[in-house]
């Protein structure tokens, strides 16, 4: 990107600090915020292409956000607008959920991305604790730009017994954390 | 329907231990239900009416949106264990900004605020510039930060696969303060093999820094900078990085490099190469000479050296040079040769067996001419050639009568001989040479008579120590001295003492192993790397300057003529065929992993020694080698089955009943496994650790245990794979037999045994035809429970042992000692 051009429609914050407030809020609440996306838009690209329209929105619309209020909440109000909006534009995965059932887990979303994230070390921990193999796979499986399809190619396997063989090493990380996570999450 | 309770009612108690607490609505059929249409989901495999049957589970059940979202952290939290590592860089660029506005002049000599003023007017410094600097870094902050969500880390991931594999140097960490906007160099691929030289001031990167020292002792590696340039680095190999390229001190690399990264430039010890737009290889070998090789485009080479000078060649595609310290050679690219140079082996090749070209035994009191030729005394008797020394200047040579290039096809050769009449005078040596002039040189002593330009490697004393001495030399022109590598710690060489030399030459590496002849556990192997291509290609066999040798026996054998290669991506292709034959092996065996299970036993075999907190052993086990190797050749590659056999032991006494053992790990047998009555493999459980003492062949295996054998050499017979039981010393049944149709051109096996205490299965597959799987199931009838895992071979034919696991299969759920879980699926049937 060329640095001194600014994208087209974007405001020019004239106040350096309150620019200095979104980039601090907005990284702070990233992770929960890209945790939220994915529960209703569970395939990568969707995902991240509204992640990026939110980003934007946000920003746009960070004049009218009060300081001190949650601002993960109204990152998530804002983003399931943009979810919806998504789905109008026809994307493909716009229908992998039912709209009753897109409702309720934005609902139940928002509450567990307001809650504080598990921390990444008990994952780690869970991961250190798989057969090498496993975790090279599961690791493999979560490597930039590799689909399930692309790294089945590579292993000489179907993509259904690469997922199955990804769906046990998930359910013993799922097991490890949930034995050593003692909040709720 | 499964659901116990009705929909989205009541709230779940937050416990950590008890199963499915969270999920108390929800049976286990339906948890699994879930488990398997969330991964599918994620997995982007998912039909239709799954998907339609989880819209129905997530609408009716609250615990099911909570399982789901459970799962999406799961996936969340894998995508960003490099969260952490984006909320880290979204910090340092907030402090930046600060920093931007408390100094407002001082920001002007950070690059990128240099970089975004650039085009500003100079009076506008100020508010106005603030806020663009500012502005320019939260955009580049929120579209950066967007557009690498889900592109996130291959950093982080290779991350782990740095720390855990090993350590790359970084000597110093980047000042505080100094905001990364992205690395100079990444680290894009670690090949599951790699290795790095242990150090304990080493820190796991993935993201590297000029000045960043890499040692790879095994392994490829390959490096992205941030102009898109890809270099591929073959172990072993030292580089130190640098922002647009790097010295390579030793090994060799190959790099493509993009037009945003014209200028790449790599040092080697004697000068460097730059590009101008190309795919280039450079290779520095252990005797100071460089190598370059163009692929594609153009680049500069500047040598430097005592008598060269300084010199500047521009080379294009297909063109190559070598130089050292005193000269310099034009050649043309060889690309295959090239290959050999960079890549450890030749995948896909390694089953293929190499093709014996030369065999003699001198039995005959005449030398055959058609194959020989000699200089110096050499004679033929009845019981092998004598090279007898004279003096210096004079030795003995007996050499090919026809060239072998090394270069076109690997030359493995094999030479059985002893030192006869050991004096006081008398110095023992002898060696190998690969690449030779037929004619001896005119360099001075001590090089005066030696072969006028080789490639050799010897076995002699210490003249002081009188200890044994390995060296590997290269000898570029007639009127240069040999240049030598010495390795020492070698037995003393012994007069009258059976000695064998293997060496191997592919036209750049070089190994060199010396053993006793009848006793191959005691053995040296060096291994090195020239470049020098031979003015000729003969193979020599060297006599010491004074005294007798005695050559017994020499093979020279070739390997297939490999394809060649022309590009960066050839390599890389040829690495990931590696990499594929790795990965469908690991597959087999991670398929082989039993549910419910845990791994208690889990040995890759890479350490140098075994580990003696896993296994014991009886009789002739090796470690070293990235295997364990069970028996010893010998000889007249003759196997005796009778013969007590080798076995690797568990230390460990492990009980079947106690929970199913599945026993997995991968063999090779060797070139004679066919030979007589053949080769065989067993898996005993339930074992003790002594053998039978008796004449027959059961008092050859331990004296009791359930065995699970694979003798392939049976193929005609129902016996290829047994199950026997051996409840006694004196005692053995055979529980089941199978025959099997295996392929005599194929060694390598993939194994898996079963044991449940009640019974055993065995299953064999060849890993490149994974869907031909045999099997074997027997009941066991004895008492047997506790024992030793114990892996046998036979006498006369090793077999190579390597990635065994042992997995025991969890108690019963029920069991308190088993913490539940909320996501365990039930344990799996026992196998039939």
């Amino acid at each position: 990107m060329k640095s001194s051009d600014p994208p087209a429609g974007l405001p020019e914050f004239s106040n350096p600090k309150r620019m200095e407030q979104f980039v601090e809020l907005y990284s702070q609440n990233y992770p929960r915020l890209q945790y939220y996306l994915m529960a209703l838009l569970p395939t990568s690209n969707d995902a991240a292409d509204v992640i990026q329209e939110t980003s934007l929105v946000l920003w746009k619309k960070f004049d009218s956000f009060e300081m001190g209020s949650n601002f993960l909440a109204w990152a998530c109000k804002i983003a399931r607008l943009e979810v919806l909006k998504h789905h109008e534009r026809g994307r493909h995965s716009a229908r992998l959920f039912a709209t009753s059932v897109l409702e309720k887990l934005a609902v139940q979303a928002v509450a567990a991305a307001t809650r504080p994230a598990p921390p990444i070390e008990v994952l780690e921990s869970c991961l250190a604790a798989l057969p090498e193999t496993e975790r090279k796979l599961i690791r493999r499986r979560y490597e930039p730009n590799s689909s399930v399809k692309q790294i089945a190619a590579e292993l000489d396997v179907s993509a259904n017994s690469l997922s199955k063989m990804l769906g046990r090493i998930r359910r013993t990380l799922l097991a490890c954390m949930e034995r050593k996570l003692s909040q709720e999450w | 329907m499964t659901a116990k309770n009705s929909p989205d009612t009541g709230k779940h108690q937050v416990s950590n231990v008890h199963r499915n607490s969270n999920f108390a609505e929800l049976d286990q059929a339906v948890i699994h239900e879930l488990h398997q249409l969330c991964t599918r989901l994620h997995d982007e495999v998912i039909f239709e009416q799954e998907l339609a049957r989880l819209n129905q589970l997530l609408d009716d059940f609250s615990a099911a949106r909570k399982f789901y979202l459970r799962y999406v952290t799961l996936h969340s939290m894998m995508l960003t264990s490099t969260g952490k590592q984006q909320r880290v860089e979204a910090e340092e660029l907030s402090r930046h900004i600060t920093q931007v506005e408390q100094n407002e002049n001082s920001d002007r000599t950070h690059p990128l605020a240099d970089t975004l003023l650039s085009e500003e007017q100079p009076g506008l410094l100020g508010l106005r510039q603030q806020s663009v600097v500012t502005w320019a870094i939260a955009a580049m902050l929120l579209i950066a930060a967007s557009a690498t969500i889900w592109a996130v880390r291959e950093t982080d991931v290779d991350f782990a696969e740095a720390h855990h594999r090993g350590r790359v140097q970084r000597p110093t960490d980047p000042a505080p303060g100094v905001v990364r906007i992205a690395p100079a160099v990444r680290l894009s691929y670690i090949s599951s093999n790699a290795r790095w030289q242990p150090n304990g001031a080493f820190q796991p990167v993935t993201a590297l820094s000029p000045g960043d020292q890499l040692n790879l002792l095994e392994g490829e590696i390959e490096l992205t900078y941030n102009t898109g340039t890809k270099l591929l680095l073959v172990a072993p190999a030292e580089f130190l990085v640098q922002a647009a390229g790097g010295q390579l001190r030793s090994g060799g690399l190959v790099t493509s490099v993009t037009d945003a990264g014209h200028g790449f430039t790599i040092e080697t010890p004697n000068g460097k190469v730059v590009d101008l737009g190309t795919e280039f290889g450079v290779v520095v070998d252990d005797f100071g000479v460089s190598e370059v090789s163009v692929f594609q485009g153009k680049v500069e080479a500047f040598p430097l050296g005592k008598h060269i000078g300084s010199k500047k060649v521009e080379l294009t595609k297909g063109r190559g040079l070598q130089w050292d310290e005193d000269a310099m050679i034009p050649l043309n690219a060889n690309l295959r040769r090239f290959a050999a140079s960079v890549l450890p082996r030749t995948p896909g090749l390694d089953l293929a067996e190499s093709q014996t070209s030369l065999s003699d035994e001198f039995l005959s009191p005449r030398l055959d001419t058609a194959k020989w030729r000699v200089l110096g005394d050499v004679r033929a008797t009845r019981t092998g050639l004598d090279l007898r020394g004279r003096d210096a200047g004079n030795q003995p040579y007996l050499i090919t009568a026809d060239p072998y290039d090394p270069s076109r096809s690997p030359l493995t050769i094999t030479c059985d001989f002893q030192f006869a009449k050991l004096g006081p005078a008398v110095v023992p040596a002898f060696s190998m040479l690969t690449r030779s002039s037929a004619e001896r040189g005119i360099a001075a002593a001590p090089w005066r008579g030696t072969l006028a330009s080789c490639v050799r490697c010897s076995f002699s004393s210490d003249p002081q120590s009188g200890d044994g001495i390995l060296q590997a030399g290269v000898k570029l022109e007639t009127d240069r001295e040999m240049a030598n590598i010495s390795w020492s710690g070698f037995l003393r060489p012994v007069a009258e003492t059976p000695y064998r030399i293997v060496m191997r030459d592919d036209g750049v590496k070089i190994s060199f192993t010396v053993s006793l002849r009848d006793n191959p556990s005691v053995s040296k192997t060096v291994t090195c790397r020239s470049l020098f291509q031979g003015k000729a290609n003969y193979v020599a066999f060297e006599g010491a300057a004074s005294g007798l040798t005695r050559i017994e026996r020499v093979e020279i054998s070739r390997d297939p003529i490999q394809p060649p290669l022309s590009r960066y991506a050839d390599f890389c292709s040829r690495l990931s065929n590696a990499s594929r034959q790795r990965n469908r092996e690991e597959r087999l065996l991670r398929e082989w992993t039993p549910e419910n299970s845990v791994l208690i036993l889990d040995d890759d075999f890479h350490a140098p020694q075994l580990d003696g907190s896993k296994w014991t052993c009886l009789g002739d086990i090796q470690a070293g080698g990235g295997a364990i190797q069970l028996g010893l050749p010998n000889a007249e590659a003759h196997i005796d089955t009778w013969k007590p056999r080798p076995y690797l032991l568990t230390r460990k006494r492990l009980d079947p009943g106690a929970g199913s053992l599945t026993i997995v790990g991968k063999i090779q047998f060797a070139k004679n496994f066919l030979a007589g009555y053949g080769a065989s493999f067993a898996v005993m459980t339930r074992a003790n650790d002594q053998r039978g003492q008796g004449p027959g062949w059961e008092h050859s295996v331990l004296q009791r245990g359930i065995r699970a054998n694979f003798w392939p050499a049976a193929w005609d017979s129902k016996n290829s794979l047994e199950i026997h039981e051996k409840p006694t010393s004196n005692t053995l049944i055979l529980l089941a037999t199978e025959g099997l149709e295996a392929n005599p051109q194929v060694r390598s096996y993939l194994f898996r045994v079963v044991d449940d205490g009640q019974s055993v299965t065995l299953t064999i597959v060849d890993p490149r035809r994974p869907k031909r799987m045999h099997r074997i199931s027997a009941s066991t009838t004895s008492t047997l429970r506790t024992g030793y895992v114990g892996f046998e071979s036979c006498w006369g034919s090793p077999v190579t042992l390597d990635k065994v696991r042992i997995y025991q299969t969890r108690a019963s759920t029920n069991s308190a000692s088993v913490p539940a879980s909320s996501s365990e699926p039930p344990p799996p049937k026992p196998e039939a």
